[in-house]
């Protein structure tokens, strides 16, 4: 039973998204209708989320910084031609996918890493940097430092779209049709190259992966 | 591998980039409210829709161009107009009827050909040329377009003569004179005869009084053989078949 709610996770959007989905759309309304500061709240809501495909996508906190930035004006001066037949959140994820591959494919040559910090405020965050490491003190911070790096750089030897397919799907939780969605492809092309980008991954990591 | 990946989740930035990001954010939103985009986004973002949707829009250029194509061809023989004129006669139109070919199967002709066949018809007041012009409309009405490589004016002018052909009514009453339709032979060859059978023979003593002048005198038979053959020839030589009364002669009338 567990299993398969979570394939049809991994499948489907959640029913929670769909309620998210209809309190946007509310919002998106309110935008259409003249009302420029609900779009604030969009910004709000969104923010944190767009910036972390952004930057996960470049591994380059000002690039990331920039691109999050115009995805949002562009999704605001584009408001107007929201419909509604997808969700906002797919549809302001779909902009700035776009806006990061097109950033990509233009600066193909020139990639180098401005990496932000790991928190270890976060209760989350502090419990799998135990998962991983047995060190403690200093020795601690180098190795996440070092495996924060190395995780880095395996990301960016995958080519755009697998490494799109992996932030979207490992780190941001979206399913598989949200990334067919937003990638504009089919299913069966986002779990191939999901299959395939976590092969690589797993070959340049192989080192730090627990057996 | 999963839990490795969950590590990027926890690269996050500062609260205070947060308020920087907000702030680069509003004063974009706000140029981007004031600013007037360029005409040629428009455009641009058009170009985008079409090149993200090529293949429809390819499959749709070459349909449409297929029809313009087709229909580009077959544009003289599909213009159907029915002309509406007075006085058509309606024993004219059966007689055309029973020449073999129904009128109502017949297709009528393009607008261009009938108005130009209207603008020949004369006034209803004369008679005469009234019957004949309307009657040519009728039948132009209801010409067959025998070929798509004619034109409609080539298609008048052989309904014009087909009809003159077959009417009853006198042609030079109409035109006066029917040698603008059809070429004339001036007259009947004869047959050929021999030039000098309408001459009379020529007398001894006009021959003699000829060759007093133009021969010297011989006395034997054998200059007198020779002299005689030559005056004939010399009198065959001298007659113009042209000017006698059986010659023929040609005209071409266009």
């Amino acid at each position: 039973m567990n299993a398969s709610k979570a394939i049809e996770k991994t499948l489907v959007a959640s029913p929670e998204r769909k309620l998210e989905a209809d309190a946007d759309l509310a919002v998106v309304r309110q935008v259409q209708a003249g009302d420029v500061a609900a779009f604030n709240r969009l910004i709000h809501k969104y923010r944190e989320r767009v910036l972390g495909v952004i930057y996960n996508m470049t591994s380059n906190r000002e690039d990331a910084a920039d691109l999050a930035q115009d995805a949002f004006i562009k999704a605001f001066q584009s408001i107007q031609r929201f419909q509604g037949q997808a969700s906002f959140f797919t549809w302001l994820y779909r902009i700035a996918v776009n806006s990061t591959l097109s950033h990509l494919r233009r600066n193909r040559l020139r990639s180098f890493f401005s990496l932000e910090s790991v928190r270890e405020d976060d209760p989350i965050s502090r419990e799998l940097i135990d998962a991983l490491t047995d060190t403690t003190g200093a020795g601690r911070d180098s190795f996440v430092r070092e495996l924060q790096e190395k995780l880095n750089d395996a990301m960016q030897k995958l080519s755009i779209n697998h490494r799109t397919v992996v932030t979207l799907f490992e780190i941001d939780g979206l399913s598989h049709q949200e990334i067919a969605e937003v990638m504009d492809c089919s299913v069966g092309t986002v779990r191939s190259r999901l299959h395939y980008a976590k092969q690589l991954l797993q070959a340049e990591l192989h080192l730090y992966l627990r057996p | 591998m999963e839990d490795l990946l969950r590590l990027k989740k926890a690269e996050r930035p500062p609260a205070e980039f947060w308020t920087r990001f907000e702030a680069e954010l509003h004063a974009k939103q706000l140029a981007a409210i004031v600013t007037r985009r360029p005409w040629w986004n428009g455009i641009s973002r058009g170009f985008a829709v079409i090149s993200r949707h090529q293949i429809p829009f390819g499959a749709v250029a070459a349909l449409a161009l297929t029809w313009v194509g087709v229909h580009y061809m077959s544009a003289p023989s599909e213009t159907v107009h029915v002309i509406q004129l007075n006085g058509v006669e309606a024993s004219h139109a059966a007689s055309v009827r029973s020449e073999g070919t129904s009128a109502a199967t017949r297709p009528p002709l393009s607008v261009e050909a009938s108005g130009m066949v209207s603008a020949m018809a004369a006034p209803p007041q004369a008679p005469v040329v009234v019957s004949g012009a309307s009657h040519v409309s009728q039948l132009t009405a209801a010409a067959p377009i025998e070929s798509p490589s004619r034109t409609p004016f080539s298609n008048v002018i052989a309904v014009t003569l087909a009809d003159f052909r077959e009417s009853n009514i006198e042609r030079r009453d109409v035109f006066g004179s029917d040698r603008e339709f059809e070429p004339v032979m001036a007259s009947v060859r004869q047959p050929a005869a021999e030039p000098l059978a309408h001459l009379d023979p020529v007398s001894e003593e006009r021959r003699s009084r000829l060759l007093a002048t133009g021969l010297p005198t011989y006395d034997s038979p054998a200059t007198e053989r020779i002299s005689e053959r030559a005056s004939n020839d010399r009198i065959y030589e001298s007659l113009d078949p042209y000017e006698s009364n059986g010659g023929m002669s040609l005209e071409f009338k266009f």
